[in-house]
């Protein structure tokens, strides 16, 4: 997700070790892991000094974040060109609001709220064509075909499908845990809820997730 | 373990932030409840596969020279952005939009008078039928409003406010819902939306009171700043109290206290 970079401190590393995974898969998606080192330079000690001037650091802030937020909200928007827009427009924000960056504050929980004011000023502007599910849903379904790779392929479209029909709010909570890989308290700081609000709504968003999954399924072999 | 016990770990066991022996004890209480087990045991499997989902892949190459071009106008801010989106997209960003709204709605006001104009007068009735049927719209947008304000998401209490703000002449209720939503929504963004959202009526006074009182509780830095310039702009004297612990207070971000002094001598 990050890109490399000289003084890149977010380093990829596989998700999680085994006896940490649920005992029924394993998860192909990386997390970002902080590790320290003296000589590395923090995403908060670079906002800091973009926070008193030196807009230049900004740039190492872009190549550490610019693929994450993209991911985060193409999955949001279902849509590539509005989610470049929108990467641009979060540091636009970045410029614009660095100083009320706080000493004692996360840079990426910070980003991220910009990240979701951004969209949702984003929505406000859109039209229903123009909205995630006119883009997801409209797709053509693939053509029935016994192989078992296409089998999965339309699997993985129907998770898809039933992940952008969800609401906005619980398709959120899902990319945030599920791609951002990020703990509970983490999510509860840039939603401004509470821990236990994170993990009931999670719970249910993921149920909610399932049960549009497996109607597409049904719906699929009623249709073949 | 109980079954409710079972739902509360749900979200902990999904992303392996589970304790090994309440793992353990949560799996065990899957294998012994059929319920919990339909209700449970397939997550992890979807959780699974939504891991395989491919991963959005970024065009780094374009999205960097246009964070170049935006830092390199820096000052310009979002219009040095504008100045480089190629010309296929810049058309619907929320950026623009509302420059063709604007534009639009112009454009078809001056079709409808020249055609008033020019056309054989209308029907008294059909007019009234017209001004009956703005009023109904008017009315359900403002249902629809209130309703998105009360909601339990931000999202949509985001978009509640954004209904909120481009209805024509909101009526005391909708104002009204506006401040509460300023004075007691627990997400900041929503805090800080309602306040854009009621500059549109700073000439009425339950607003302006609701400014100043906002001003003297709030304590994000974002919805702070918002207020100070709400409450500039509105040149409300009332707020010189508000105005001054702010630029004094030693807990408040300095930002904030800067911003607060210089608004204090400009409403003075």
């Amino acid at each position: 997700m990050s890109s490399k970079s000289d003084v890149n401190t977010v380093v990829m590393v596989p998700a999680a070790v085994d006896e940490e995974r649920p005992r029924y898969g394993p998860c192909n998606v990386s997390r970002a892991v902080r590790f320290s080192s003296p000589n590395e330079v923090t995403d908060e000690s670079l906002m800091r000094a973009v926070r008193d001037g030196d807009v230049s650091q900004l740039g190492a802030l872009f190549e550490r974040y610019h693929a994450r937020l993209f991911a985060f909200l193409y999955r949001m928007t279902g849509h590539r060109a509005a989610a470049e827009d929108l990467v641009q427009d979060v540091f636009v924000r970045v410029l614009k609001y660095r100083s009320t960056f706080r000493d004692e504050g996360r840079f990426d929980t910070w980003i991220f709220r910009i990240a979701r004011n951004a969209r949702v000023d984003h929505v406000r502007h859109l039209v229903p064509e123009d909205s995630f599910e006119g883009h997801m849903l409209d797709r053509p379904s693939p053509e029935p075909d016994p192989g078992a790779q296409l089998e999965r392929a339309r699997d993985r479209e129907r998770l898809e499908c039933a992940l952008a029909r969800l609401r906005d709010d619980r398709r959120e909570l899902i990319v945030l845990a599920r791609y951002e890989a990020m703990p509970h308290d983490q999510i509860a700081d840039i939603l401004g809820i509470g821990v236990g609000a994170v993990k009931v709504r999670l719970h249910r968003a993921v149920a909610e997730l399932r049960d549009l999954f497996h109607e597409d399924a049904r719906a699929a072999k009623t249709n073949v | 373990m109980t079954c409710d016990d079972a739902r509360h770990h749900s979200a902990d066991y999904l992303t392996g932030a589970l304790p090994g022996g309440v793992r353990e004890a949560l799996e065990e209480h899957l294998d012994a409840c059929p319920e919990c087990a339909r209700d449970l045991a397939s997550l992890p499997e979807l959780w699974t596969r939504l891991g395989e989902l491919p991963e959005p892949v970024a065009d780094s190459a374009a999205m960097r020279a246009r964070f170049r071009a935006m830092t390199a106008g820096h000052g310009g801010g979002a219009e040095a952005t504008r100045r480089v989106r190629d010309v296929g997209a810049w058309w619907w960003t929320s950026a623009i939009r509302p420059a063709w709204a604007v534009g639009a709605t112009a454009a078809a006001l001056v079709a409808g008078v020249v055609v008033g104009r020019y056309s054989p007068a209308a029907a008294p009735v059909a007019a009234a039928d017209v001004t009956a049927l703005r009023a109904e719209v008017g009315e359900l947008r403002q249902m629809v409003s209130l309703s998105l304000l009360q909601g339990p998401s931000a999202s949509d209490r985001l978009k509640g406010v954004a209904w909120a703000a481009d209805l024509d002449g909101s009526g005391t209720t909708v104002v009204g819902a506006l401040l509460e939503t300023l004075a007691n929504d627990p997400n900041v963004n929503v805090r800080l939306a309602s306040v854009d959202a009621l500059r549109r009526f700073a000439e009425r006074d339950a607003v302006r009171r609701g400014a100043v009182e906002a001003l003297g509780r709030q304590t994000s830095p974002i919805v702070q700043m918002a207020l100070i310039d709400f409450v500039v702009e509105a040149r409300l004297t009332a707020a010189k109290d508000a105005l001054s612990r702010l630029a004094t207070d030693q807990a408040v971000h300095e930002t904030v206290r800067a911003r607060a002094a210089r608004g204090l001598r400009e409403v003075s």
